[in-house]
């Protein structure tokens, strides 16, 4: 060979080597096709390598000082594949070869390993549980660069493997396998769905990171979690899943929104976290669960920082599912079933209420309302909460195609929801399209789109405020019947109890119905959609930019129509109206909300390995966003008709608003992740933010962080710990704003105006603090005529600023006995300062609104401290695999600081909730309870030493004096629970076999407890006309029947008034649920495949099975200072449903 | 190199909008910010008017202090309303007390829209507002303000003078010395009557005019003992034909007759689409539904002590001895007709049918300011009338008290009663009274004149009578408070005010 081939001969096989190393795959298919006919007589090799490169398109390299070429060979064969052939050639000769499709590297080895290398091809299917194919995983001989990846079939083959070699088959989303060969040649293998793993990606702020590398707290909840499971939202399906994270389903509502707390509540204001759907803020309650590849939450300092103000709640990080490159798919998900109430509380029968209302006016001095006869004839009366509640149904569709080329990957999603709810007249319609497109425009540049749309329609049964109509059926008078047809509702007659001890009114049935008609539903569109562009400049060096957009708009209409509801003895039997709106009284009122927000990210990310271990990555980036929110309404009364219901045909009253706002948001931000060998990991990141709601010299905000993470297990002192697969110390340390400045009513679930969620608030509150405003609506009726009029009302607090979050995370990630056991556990604690509060504001400045003289400012202080773990076991050994995950998340709350160094204060009069220094947020309160008066002997010998709060007599609860000054008053209120749980628990198991899987969820919130506020109706102390639940039979009705429950009595004052929150009304909420119970079958393929489907699995679904707790009432899981007994509850359902992919 | 290309726009774009340098500067939409108010005689003008606006926030003060004296009750005896509970001074001595909490807070915050306005306007450049107009405005202003410290002066003595406007208040302010507020006062109301005009018409009737700076002026003199600068300021407004009384004195409280000659000031009420509609609705009087409930919300009520202070048609007082108040309806044959005008008693016609005593605690109910549920000016609850803060009338008593006390009790004196009292029917005074006589006949003419006006509690504290009142044991069904002590005449300063405001002394006493 001339030296110059020599030369082109290095650099092929150079290239050739670069090519082995780049890419382990494009498993030859020619070397095993092509066929050879040689005839050769005493020949030199390299004549034999000459004929076999002219009749095929083989290619031999050699080194000839290792190899003679020139030595004589005879040779005869027909139809032999290429390593038959060279088999022959070497028989007994010390030289080795390897063939890389076209390519064959001659070399001389010792006979011991040539022989091994011939022999050790293994090859075989790789299939996902279901036996569908995978194409693309990659199967790489542990220790080597050896391997390839499946093909469409998700067949592979893998030659030249070493002694006792053991083969890695990884894919994206499932379990890494290992095994070992052990002399087989065919080696199937089913890869399982990943839950834990140390490959798994996570995402991070503007970007991903290998889950190994993380030296922030994330938890991540998958596709794979998300999907089985009967819920409204990706809010709801991420309950439980995560430690760390609290979500609150705040009824079971057909559409009810969730609201998610992260590692505990760190400010006065909005504790929502903020939540991005592909980068765009949005709402994670719109979002269908099989929409979503991956929820991932940012909960410490280390991983939140990097966006700055917005991160003191927390982050949560929404990845829609894409589509990957290869084959299509089009996968249809269906579920359907039934719901059912579950928990319902037993009120008073009809003779169990007169009873009652007999002993409640005898009680107070008044003649009984009903003879002993009368009482014993009553009988059950009606159920006013069984006449409401019905069987729902919910119904929920799924349509995805996916795939791609290797240019183009798409995934197009469409979903439906249907709910009717098991009350009455409730209902929820959605529907959600979603498109992600993304192609490689060249080789430097990837452009894509991710577009959503969603539209949806719900009718609410009254569901706040006093009367839910739970509440109302709840409290109506058991007495009265039914309604028998017709426009006329029932109402009485009230069988001997006087007309003002009676609920006159429509009746529950009447009520509802009545509120189902004349209204839009409240149409609510979404569409969030963003385009971005991907530059890659040059090795390591990307530059991607993202414009997006969220637009959110709604239109709730409301006609008000004439009405007359007569009692049961109806408009011709002389009975009474009891409830009426005059025909000049219709009306009608629509009120929209308009809102959008702009962002556009730019973000330019460079990576880079320097030898083989110094890992860098770093990411500058800058951040535009701009929210437009705007409310208008119109109204008009006197329509001369219920049937036209426009707002051009009422002629009295017209009246319209509008009301908008805006604000801005500028960033700059940069991360610098560096590793060595993996071992030594940190993490510095930074995020400098300029809000338009803080005046110029408070608007920019530095929001640094650091953390460091050390893999002790690739320590060479670990190596005698075999059973430790990889274990993880990390630490960090960091700044987060928060600059919703509002303060929210928290348990109104109020929002403020930057949100998208429930209908929108039109409230300023937040976004104006450094103006002072002249209201321009403060006009003055001079000569009876609106003269505009304009006065300055809001004192501009110049010094406002955002809320700092101090946080510091302490965390430890274990991987056990070959990956049985994963143990995750953190530790955080987080001071809130400069939390904004209502800060009182001399009158004499000139801002008392007629009820209030404050001002938003920067006063209060809060610490959230907590421990939070994982435990999760699999058992992933024969066919009957399964695994079991335990979380488990402590938090306590302390309030340390409150404006003006106040030590605390009640909320309200009724002295239900209260912040108070050293107590969690909220704390709840009352009169303290310490027992009933038996008789009157008792009560004389108490007022010896006490000023009792008024006539008290036996029956009465006795209050303790907790300020001990002998006076028995609002003074001693005392703290006596909390709303937020101090632990919080899920239990998850998997378990699968052969074609069965079995999945179950049970979630918990623990050592929490709430207000009853609506329990002073119930105990026949302010309303007593009201019916009530069935404790109320436990009442003290004689000495020694009661230490708990006073007696029953009309009016307020007695047991210290109605509105006076007393230990009774605070109950414990502590809850356990069965979330959600699911037993699937995939169908074998062998069977479906006959049909042309790939995979089919079905399942039937048990949501909400069941749930323990003490508490009393309908729904236990939402707590506030006010909460009604009858929310909506959640209730029981019950699915059949199918997976299928064509 | 095309991507050198890209990128080079990439970062052109990046620039572009960081170029934007009003990014960030988000001001309110819907509100106007108060730094760059006041471009044109427009918005001077609602800047003015806001300031009246904040007259709106005095529903339940005005109309409510006559609770705190001998006119009248709350409805809620014992109750735990604070109004009730002001009326036995009990909050008030805890300093807590809505009422003086209310009284204090909005009274700066009409301060502080005054001082805004007035700053505002000063400060506007000539080419934007001709000097007349400008005085005008400020001389609305300051009417406005001399009124607010007038009311917190005689309330709570020397209060804080504040004269900045917003975004330059002073947050934690010392309290002046009650001359000095009288001063700023007198200054105020000096400074409007010079230039506010005589009258206003059209859209502008409602606003302060010279007479009622003059009146003013005239009381606040009164209240110093300045009797002859209030006569002389009282005498400019009775010399001006554009004032003078009503002939007929129901006419004063019927819906729809508002700004007229009589009326020197009033709060303007408007109902037409209920967005100025008073809040004194309590005193509407819907006539029962049934024959056996009583409806509506009587939630003050007239006292039989009021009613037997109205005297007998013939000009002699009304002696109640051997009479049974409580079910002899002929005490109200041959009485003062304002008696009728001003409460509802047994058998007088409540809007097509007979006033029932049963159906009130005290026995009466207020017809002055009430109006039929049928009457087509009332939307919902509001009561469409003004709430009348200065009379004509009360301008010929304050004379007449002023040249009582300089001349004793003149022809002058004697005029200035009479007239008001002869446009009732009622006889003329007596001649030959005394000076202490006369003075005691004015305090009556006052207190029948303008029972349930908001006038009484003042008068009270003005003629240092409280003490007499309170300690009184009324009619029954009052809540009374017999431990009246002098340092009560002072309220005291709201306490949420002292704890935010270090520098802010309480009154002595509380």
């Amino acid at each position: 060979m001339p030296p110059v081939k020599k030369i082109l001969l290095i650099m092929r096989l150079s290239v050739l080597l670069i090519l082995i190393s780049v890419l382990y795959s494009s498993a030859s298919v020619y070397s095993q096709n092509t066929r050879l006919n040689l005839n050769i007589n005493n020949q030199r090799i390299a004549d034999v390598f000459d004929a076999i490169e002219q009749q095929s398109e083989f290619y031999f390299f050699y080194n000839r000082d290792n190899f003679d070429d020139n030595r004589r060979v005879s040779l005869k064969c027909r139809e032999k594949k290429i390593d038959e052939v060279l088999d022959k050639l070497f028989n007994d000769e010390p030289v080795s070869y390897e063939i890389f499709d076209r390519n064959i590297l001659i070399k001389a080895v010792d006979d011991k390993s040539v022989a091994a290398d011939q022999q050790k091809t293994v090859k075989g299917k790789i299939t996902d549980r279901g036996g569908q194919p995978l194409p693309g995983v990659t199967v790489v001989e542990k220790g080597t660069t050896n391997g390839t990846v499946t093909d469409i079939d998700g067949n592979y083959s893998i030659s030249h493997l070493g002694e006792d070699a053991v083969i890695q088959f990884s894919f994206v989303g499932m379990r890494m396998q290992e095994i070992n060969v052990a002399g087989r040649s065919v080696i199937d293998v089913v890869l399982e769905q990943e839950t834990i793993g140390l490959d798994e990606v996570v995402a991070v702020g503007y970007g991903t990171q290998k889950k190994m590398n993380l030296t922030g707290a994330v938890s991540q909840v998958t596709s794979d979690e998300l999907i089985t499971q009967a819920v409204t939202s990706a809010a709801q399906a991420i309950q439980g899943r995560a430690t760390g994270v609290e979500v609150i389903r705040n009824n079971g509502a057909p559409g009810a929104e969730a609201t998610i707390r992260i590692r505990g509540l760190g400010t006065f204001g909005n504790t929502e976290p903020l939540v991005l759907i592909d980068g765009i803020e949005g709402n994670i309650n719109n979002v269908s669960s099989s929409e979503i590849e991956s929820v991932n939450i940012l909960k410490d300092a280390s991983s939140c920082a990097i966006y700055g103000t917005r991160a003191a709640n927390g982050v949560i990080i929404v990845t829609t599912k894409k589509g990957k490159s290869g084959e299509s798919k089009i996968q249809y998900n269906f579920s359907s079933g039934f719901s059912q109430a579950q928990r319902v509380p037993k009120v008073l029968n009809a003779k169990e209420f007169v009873i009652l209302q007999n002993e409640a006016a005898v009680n107070n001095g008044l003649p009984a309302y009903y003879t002993y006869e009368e009482m014993a004839a009553m009988g059950e009366g009606t159920d006013w909460i069984d006449a409401i509640l019905q069987t729902g149904h919910r119904n929920s569709h799924n349509l995805m195609f996916s795939g791609g080329t290797d240019k183009l990957r798409y995934a197009l999603n469409g979903d439906f929801l249907d709910e009717k709810g098991i009350v009455m007249n409730s209902w929820y319609k959605r529907y959600n399209v979603r498109l992600n497109l993304d192609t490689d425009v060249t080789d430097w540049l990837t452009i894509g789109l991710n577009a959503f749309g969603s539209y949806s329609k719900q009718h609410e049964t009254p569901n706040s405020g006093e009367n839910t109509l739970l509440c109302y059926a709840a409290q109506y008078t058991p007495t009265i019947s039914p309604k028998v047809g017709g426009m006329e509702g029932t109402g009485g007659p009230t069988h001997g109890l006087p007309s003002t001890q009676s609920w006159w009114g429509m009746d529950p049935v009447t009520y509802s119905d009545f509120l189902s008609v004349n209204r839009n539903y409240n149409p609510k569109y979404r569409l969030i959609s963003s385009f971005f562009a991907e530059f890659k400049l040059m090795e390591g060096l990307t530059f991607k930019t993202t414009w997006g957009i969220n637009k959110y708009f709604s239109n709730n209409k409301v006609f008000n129509p004439s009405y007359q509801y007569y009692d049961s003895l109806g408009k011709e039997g002389g009975g009474d109206i009891v409830a009426e709106r005059l025909p000049k009284d219709r009306s009608l009122s629509i009120r929209t909300w308009d809102n959008h927000s702009y962002t556009i990210t730019n973000l330019l990310t460079y990576t880079k390995t320097f030898n083989d271990v110094h890992n860098l990555t770093v990411l500058v980036g800058h951040n535009d966003q701009k929210y437009e929110n705007s409310y208008y309404s119109a109204s008009v009364a006197n329509f001369s008709s219920n049937s036209y219901q426009y707002l051009s045909l009422g002629t009295e009253q017209q009246a319209v608003s509008e009301a908008a706002t805006h604000w801005a948001l500028r960033s700059y931000f940069g991360r610098l992740n560096y590793d060595y060998k993996g071992k030594y990991l940190f993490e510095f990141s930074m995020r400098r933010d300029a809000s338009s709601k803080f005046s110029e010299k408070n608007r920019w905000g530095t929001f640094p962080s650091a953390s460091f993470g050390w893999r002790i297990s690739d320590e060479s002192f670990m190596a005698m710990y075999d059973w430790i697969d990889d274990m993880k110390i990390r630490a960090s340390y960091g700044i987060l704003g928060n600059q919703e400045l509002g303060v929210v009513n928290w348990d109104t679930a109020a929002r403020i105006s930057n949100d998208f969620q429930v209908a929108p608030t039109t409230s300023t509150v937040g976004l104006y603090e450094s103006y002072s405003t002249m209201n321009l609506n403060s006009g003055y009726a001079f000569n009876n005529t609106d003269i505009a009029g304009a006065g300055a009302t809001k004192y501009a607090n110049p010094d406002i600023k955002w809320e700092e979050a101090h946080m510091a995370n302490l965390g430890l990630d274990m991987t056990l006995f070959d990956g049985a056991f994963v143990v995750n556990a953190e530790y955080y604690n987080k001071k809130t300062k400069d939390l904004i509060l209502d800060v009182n504001l001399p009158m004499s400045v000139g801002f008392y609104d007629g009820a209030n003289s404050t001002y938003l400012g920067n006063a209060g202080e809060m610490k959230n401290s907590g421990f939070e773990y994982t435990l999760h076991y699999f058992n992933r050994k024969g066919d009957f695999k399964f695994d079991i995950r335990y979380s488990g998340s402590h938090n306590h709350n302390e309030i340390t600081k409150l404006q003006g160094g106040s030590e605390g204060y009640w909320l309200n009069s009724q002295f239900t909730t209260m912040h108070k220094v050293g107590e969690p947020y909220g704390s709840l309160g009352g009169m303290k309870i310490i027992g009933i008066y038996q008789n009157q002997a008792e009560i004389d010998q108490a007022l010896q030493t006490i000023t009792e709060r008024g006539p008290v007599g036996p029956g009465d609860y006795i209050f303790e004096d907790a300020n001990g000054d002998k006076v028995i008053n609002t003074a001693d209120a005392v703290i006596q629970g909390h709303t937020l749980p101090t632990y919080i628990m899920g239990l998850t198991a998997n378990a699968s076999y052969k074609g069965f899987d079995f999945n179950m969820h049970v979630q918990g919130d623990l050592d929490k407890q709430t207000v009853t506020r609506v329990r002073a109706r119930f105990d026949f102390s302010y309303y007593h006309y009201l019916n009530n639940y069935d404790y109320l039979l436990e009442r003290w009705h004689g000495p020694g029947t009661s230490d708990t429950q006073a007696r029953v009595v009309l009016g307020n004052a007695i047991n210290g008034g109605a509105s006076l929150s007393n230990t009774q009304f605070i109950q414990p909420a502590s809850y356990i649920r069965i979330r959600n119970v699911e037993l699937g079958y995939t169908i074998p393929s062998n069977v479906i495949k006959k049909i042309g489907l790939k995979r089919v699995r079905v399942y039937c679904n048990v949501a909400n099975l069941a749930t323990f707790t003490k508490y009393v009432g309908f729904e236990v899981e939402r707590t506030g200072s006010h909460q009604r007994m009858d929310l909506y509850p959640q209730s029981r359902t019950i699915s059949l449903g199918a997976n299928i992919t064509l | 190199m095309k991507a050198k290309y890209i990128i080079t726009i990439c970062l052109l774009m990046i620039v572009f909008i960081s170029c934007d340098k009003d990014f960030l500067e988000c001001p309110p939409l819907t509100e106007a910010s108060s730094v760059t108010f006041f471009k044109n005689a427009s918005e001077a003008t609602m800047a003015v008017n806001g300031v009246y606006n904040s007259l709106y926030l005095y529903n339940y003060i005005f109309e409510w202090e006559d609770a705190l004296t001998d006119n009248e009750t709350w409805n809620e005896e014992g109750g735990t309303w604070t109004y009730g509970g002001l009326a036995n001074y009990a909050e008030t001595a805890a300093g807590n007390n809505a009422y003086t909490y209310r009284m204090w807070g909005k009274g700066y915050r009409t301060i502080q829209r005054a001082n805004t306005a007035i700053e505002g306007i000063s400060a506007m450049d000539a080419s934007l507002i001709d000097d007349d107009t400008r005085n005008v405005l400020i001389a609305e202003c300051r009417f406005l303000r001399a009124w607010q410290y007038h009311l917190l002066a005689w309330r709570f003595g020397g209060v804080p003078i504040l004269l900045d406007p917003v975004g330059e208040q002073e947050l934690t302010p010392a309290r002046n010395t009650k001359e000095e507020v009288v001063q700023q006062i007198i200054d105020d109301y000096t400074f409007a009557s010079q230039h506010l005009p005589d009258t206003w018409s059209g859209n502008d009737l409602g606003r302060a005019h010279k007479g009622a700076a003059l009146g003013m002026l005239a009381e606040e003199y009164l209240w110093n003992k300045q009797w002859a600068n209030a006569a002389n300021a009282a005498k400019q407004v009775i010399d001006n034909s554009n004032y003078g009384l009503l002939d007929n004195y129901q006419d004063l409280f019927t819906p729809g007759i508002n700004n007229t000659k009589e009326d020197l000031f009033g709060v303007q009420y408007w109902t037409a689409n209920g967005a100025y509609g008073s809040y004194y609705r309590y005193r509407w009087f819907r006539a029962p539904a049934s024959n056996t409930a009583r409806a509506g919300y009587e939630f003050h009520l007239a006292l039989q002590d009021l009613v037997n202070e109205f005297e007998n048609s013939d000009g002699t007082p009304f002696d109640p001895t051997g009479i049974d108040v409580t079910t002899d309806d002929s005490q109200y044959e041959n009485r003062d007709p304002r008696l009728w005008s001003t409460v509802f008693y047994n058998g007088a016609d409540i809007y097509g049918q007979p006033y029932n005593r049963s159906w009130s605690r005290t026995g009466y109910a207020w017809r002055k300011y009430s109006c039929s549920k049928n009457d087509p000016l009332l939307v919902g609850s509001s009561i469409p009338m003004n709430w009348k803060v200065m009379r004509y009338a009360e301008v010929l008593l304050f004379y007449a008290e002023a040249k009582n006390e300089t001349d004793g009790p003149t022809q002058d004196v004697y005029n200035a009663i009479n007239q008001v009292r002869s446009r009732v029917g009622m006889p003329d005074l007596p001649t030959g009274l005394t000076k202490d006589e006369m003075r005691e006949r004015i305090y009556h003419e006052r207190r029948v004149e303008f029972a349930s006006e908001g006038v009484h509690l003042e008068d009270l504290i003005r003629w240092r009578r409280l003490e007499v009142v309170e300690n009184r044991h009324l009619s029954a069904g009052c809540t009374y408070h017999t431990d009246f002590e002098e340092f009560e005449y002072l309220w005291p300063i709201p306490q949420t005010e002292i704890d935010v405001n270090p520098n802010l002394e309480q009154n002595p006493g509380y």
